[in-house]
């Protein structure tokens, strides 16, 4: 539908291993339940709904808007440094947030660039070398949604492209 | 009665079974017709009686406790450009698979159990052109959280129904596993997580943390994928343990969650199709992208 | 195939031409604040939100402020804890019932540390020090709901009634409509989404960023006057800004119930199911 998958491979390996990751539990030794704790017994019928305590913090979004949610924590102002309004995913007819991504220059990267065609993915430049203007009949909805003058940002990462591959050879 | 029946015996269509009886009336006294559970009229579960949405009620919980930002905004403005987006000119009802009968040649194909719908193992539900009747609205958010290492140290259980209502501001209930796996160190009944439901006010509220705050936060993230979705428009996420700390609640007491867990949030919608649950949550703000297929 | 219909139609009706079909486009502006509560809703709303405060459990102060910290000493200082009750004194409020340090007659307010300084806070000959835009400690101040354009009642501003819906009309010989568009040349016809876009870029300037919600039009409107039939295109301006191209041209930005007094009558009643009541 979108036609957002163009690079980030980077990120779907990174996230395939933190999700394999055996975590290992804080604190598993220190904690022990007493089974001594006697809970006062409520009768059937006579349990108050369960509300938690609330507070009405006010979330100050990065673009000055103010919304208001009930939250439990007790902190009754945030503010926030990067958020929706901010977002490159969210704001892609927006050209002043492009930001480079940190992983970008990194080993998984370096790595991509070098094996990238074993992967099969000397396909991707047909998609990417498209202008804008020809690639708008492929446009979905998403993008109809964000308007019609909306172009694709390039998100960080160096693009693959098979005139670079010809001058490194 | 009986003991003149059994000296004098006259032949008629049943008459054993009151041969066989001996010593009372075989009719039945009738006192209810209705059938009345006497117990639940006990005077002390008279609380019980009165509706849970009865202000009376011991367990009345205010609903309507404050504007709903995210329902205002699908009532006034999304649901009727959903109803024009989705309008397709000229549609027919698409009919699912549905049980078939073996055809009525014989007596037994009438009556014998039908046979499974073509295709697939289950039925299939009709999906009807969208009018003002039926344009897809979400209908509650169920998350789960699966904790395997609750396996091993019981209290965590405790920490991740807690991780939940914290995020969520409803009582989370304890989950057990269902199924005996033995190389996983499962036990039918053992507990292994929590799972919460969300409706209303609070529904609304998580969506709108998830999609303004805590989503564009997640630096990996690149939206829901579009393969996500049960077929019948309910569509899940995931959320890693890292991903959970962006929640405002947990960003700022990290300390207070040492441990902190995944989550599976599942967006119910009543829409038919997974397409047009996906056009309802993009037009709430989720974004969605393909998966490329080998990574 | 609207050339095809053209044809056909000329040849039934040879006296009279066929309409000139046209696209509408009902441009609008959705609400950026939350919608105002009429007295009553709010009512309800306090109504039902002190209810529940006064249902609320009592607030875990164990669990966020332990014993012993900074943190905790400021909770303290701002939260008092109730008095116990003593047979000896007189209690004008009744009894107190007081359990977890909470008197579960009322509902429980807790006021928590500030990273700014309060008014109320200040002492004799003190002032509020000035606060920079850039210092994250800042007192969040949600915006005002009413904007300048409010205060001026400049109605060609996109900024006016933020919790409404808006919509764009234009005026076109002394009659104000919605714009309207028909096709220039009628050899290829175009679609009629697309001659909507168009107009809008050729109204406003293409500094738009506008969503089309469907290509399908969401109303007819049959103009006997003119002859034509216009097909309303529903879109939404999402950003940028509106600059007439033509300086001599009208517009306003108008909500539902002040499109009622500017629009014709019978045109208004046809189409008002179109407009949000919000």
């Amino acid at each position: 539908m979108f036609s957002r998958s163009i690079v980030r491979s980077t990120n779907s390996i990174s996230q395939t291993f933190t999700r394999n990751v055996s975590r290992n539990v804080s604190m598993s030794g220190e904690v022990t339940l007493s089974n001594r704790r006697i809970m006062r017994k409520i009768k059937m019928g006579k349990a108050r709904p369960a509300i938690f305590y609330q507070f009405d913090t006010l979330v100050e979004l990065s673009d000055g808007s103010v919304v208001r949610r009930r939250s439990q924590a007790p902190k009754d102002e945030i503010r926030m440094i990067s958020d929706q309004r901010n977002s490159e995913l969210w704001n892609p007819h927006r050209s002043d947030l492009v930001s480079v991504d940190p992983n970008s220059a990194g080993k998984i990267q370096k790595f991509n660039e070098r094996y990238s065609l074993f992967e099969g993915k000397a396909d991707i430049p047909s998609e990417t070398d498209e202008s804008p203007k020809q690639s708008s009949a492929k446009k979905d909805d998403f993008l109809a949604l964000l308007g019609e003058n909306a172009t694709e940002v390039q998100k960080g990462g160096k693009m693959f492209s098979k005139k670079e591959l010809k001058t490194r050879k | 009665m009986s003991t003149s029946i059994s000296h004098n015996f006259i032949r008629s269509f049943s008459s054993t079974s009151s041969v066989a009886r001996t010593g009372y009336s075989t009719v039945h006294p009738v006192h209810h017709l209705v059938k009345v559970k006497k117990n639940a009229l006990k005077p002390s579960f008279q609380e019980f009686l009165i509706p849970r949405d009865d202000i009376r009620a011991v367990g009345y919980k205010p609903k309507e406790i404050d504007q709903d930002r995210l329902m205002d905004y699908y009532h006034n403005t999304l649901q009727s450009d959903l109803m024009l987006n989705m309008y397709k000119h000229d549609s027919k009802k698409i009919l699912g698979s549905k049980l078939r009968s073996w055809g009525n040649d014989s007596p037994f194909k009438l009556y014998r159990e039908l046979k499974k719908p073509k295709g697939s193992l289950n039925q299939t539900r009709d999906i009807n052109p969208i009018t003002f009747k039926n344009i897809p609205q979400l209908e509650s958010i169920s998350i789960q959280i699966y904790n395997k290492d609750a396996l091993e140290n019981p209290w965590l259980n405790i920490s991740s129904r807690l991780l939940l209502s914290q995020i969520t501001n409803v009582k989370a209930k304890q989950i057990s596993a269902k199924a005996n796996i033995l190389p996983w160190k499962l036990r039918r009944g053992k507990a292994c997580g929590a799972k919460v439901e969300l409706t209303g006010l609070d529904m609304s509220q998580f969506i709108t943390t998830l999609v303004e705050i805590v989503l564009p936060r997640i630096r990996t993230f690149q939206g829901i994928r579009l393969t996500s979705g049960d077929k019948n428009g309910n569509i899940t996420l995931g959320l890693d343990p890292e991903d959970v700390k962006h929640f405002p609640e947990v960003e700022a007491f990290q300390e207070l969650f040492p441990n902190l867990d995944g989550l599976h949030i599942t967006l119910k919608t009543n829409a038919r199709t997974d397409e047009r649950a996906r056009t309802l949550l993009s037009s709430l703000g989720f974004p969605f992208y393909k998966p490329r297929r080998n990574s | 195939m609207i050339g095809g219909l053209r044809r056909s139609a000329i040849r039934a009706y040879a006296t009279k031409s066929s309409p000139i079909i046209s696209s509408s486009l009902l441009l609008s502006r959705n609400p950026v604040v939350t919608a105002d509560l009429d007295p009553f809703q709010s009512q309800f709303y306090k109504y039902q939100q002190e209810l529940w405060r006064r249902l609320m459990w009592t607030f875990p102060k164990w669990f966020y402020f332990r014993e012993g910290t900074l943190a905790e000493q400021r909770y303290r200082q701002l939260n008092r804890d109730p008095v116990a009750y003593n047979p000896d004194l007189e209690f004008p409020r009744g009894k107190p019932e007081i359990r977890h340090r909470r008197d579960r007659r009322f509902k429980q307010e807790i006021k928590l540390p500030k990273t700014y300084k309060l008014a109320e806070d200040l002492a004799e000959g003190e002032t509020l020090p000035v606060v920079s835009k850039n210092d994250l400690a800042r007192q969040i101040i949600p915006n005002s709901r009413i904007t300048e354009a409010d205060k001026v009642n400049d109605l060609t501003s996109l900024e006016r009634k933020l919790s409404r819906t808006l919509y764009l009309i234009i005026n076109q010989n002394g009659k104000w409509i919605l714009p309207n568009f028909t096709e220039q040349s009628s050899e290829v016809p175009t679609a009629l989404h697309k001659l909507a876009e168009d107009g809008l870029y050729q109204l406003g300037g293409e500094k738009i960023n506008y969503f089309n919600v469907s290509n399908t039009p969401c109303h007819l409107h049959i103009n006997q006057a003119e002859n034509k039939k216009e097909f309303i295109i529903k879109s939404h301006i999402l950003s940028g800004e509106f600059k007439p191209q033509d300086e001599s041209l009208k517009y306003l930005w108008l909500t539902k119930e002040e499109l009622k007094d500017k629009l014709d009558a019978k045109y208004y009643y046809e189409i008002n199911h179109l407009f949000s009541d919000v």
